[in-house]
């Protein structure tokens, strides 16, 4: 059974209904045997904050095999890193795991050179079978 | 020579980098690799001195200058907190050592050094400024 649970989380929650902040949006996809964290827009040291929440509420309920979809993210500094690291803490807590979804060559640089790659696996796509980080 | 002030703010980083990355668009010959490696270090180097101002009363504010020169630009942040007491930039945490898996920080400085060919950084009671040149090609070393 599929079963699907979307957060939103933004800066700036009107009154009815929920918003894309400028910068960054999170979306959180339940499925049956994993967590999708979806994240649009830029992860730096202004957007973490929403981010960690979303990283709370991720690995807080449902398959904490969580992936995190960075397929439309299009900037990544150390505080994002830092981030994803907290995330990949919150996830092995839960008895769960973390997987990041990249195909941006300079994200990608950038969890590379930052070494998360090493611990972290990372695909292109979401469907790309996991293999172990090296 | 762009020269750029704006308060100390998480905010106003992606300003910064937007700033920065469309000086440095206007020499044709930057590489967008070079580009994208000196928006990173900007980015950096600026969370740096906004967190410096993070236990400072009011508002402090951050200056960014840009050099734009035929082979290089030469980008200086900032910034009016207590100063950094550092000999040497440190290395890149070891995420595959347990500890460094525990520290989710620590990355910023030395990332700069990696992605740029000069970092200098001069602090004093009176702030840091942190001076980054990225070649229109990358450096040896």
């Amino acid at each position: 059974m599929y079963v699907s649970q979307l957060c939103n989380y933004s800066g700036v929650l009107p009154p009815g209904g929920s918003t894309v902040d400028r910068v960054l949006a999170v979306e959180i996809r339940r499925e049956q045997a994993r967590t999708i964290v979806v994240v649009r827009g830029e992860l730096d040291l202004a957007t973490v904050p929403q981010f960690r929440s979303a990283s709370i509420e991720a690995a807080s309920a449902g398959p904490a095999q969580v992936v995190v979809d960075l397929t439309a993210v299009d900037f990544v500094d150390s505080v994002g890193v830092g981030a994803l690291l907290g995330l990949r803490r919150r996830a092995l807590a839960a008895g769960g795991s973390l997987t990041i979804v990249c195909d941006e060559p300079r994200v990608r640089q950038v969890l590379d050179l930052t070494g998360i790659s090493t611990v972290v696996p990372v695909l292109e796509r979401l469907d790309e079978p996991v293999r172990p980080a090296e | 020579m762009v020269e750029l002030e704006f308060p100390a703010r998480p905010e106003y980083l992606a300003l910064a980098r937007l700033v920065v990355a469309a000086t440095a668009s206007i020499e044709p010959r930057f590489r967008d690799e070079r580009i994208d490696d000196l928006r990173v270090a900007v980015s950096e180097a600026t969370t740096n001195a906004i967190e410096a101002h993070a236990h400072l009363d009011g508002v402090e504010r951050i200056h960014i200058r840009c050099n734009l020169a035929d082979d290089r630009i030469e980008v200086e942040v900032q910034d009016h907190g207590p100063g950094l007491d550092l000999d040497r930039i440190p290395p890149m945490p070891d995420l595959t050592e347990v500890e460094g898996l525990a520290n989710q920080s620590g990355f910023g400085l030395p990332l700069m050094q990696i992605l740029t060919d000069e970092t200098e950084i001069r602090s004093s009671p009176d702030g840091t400024a942190v001076k980054l040149v990225v070649l229109q090609r990358r450096g040896a070393g």
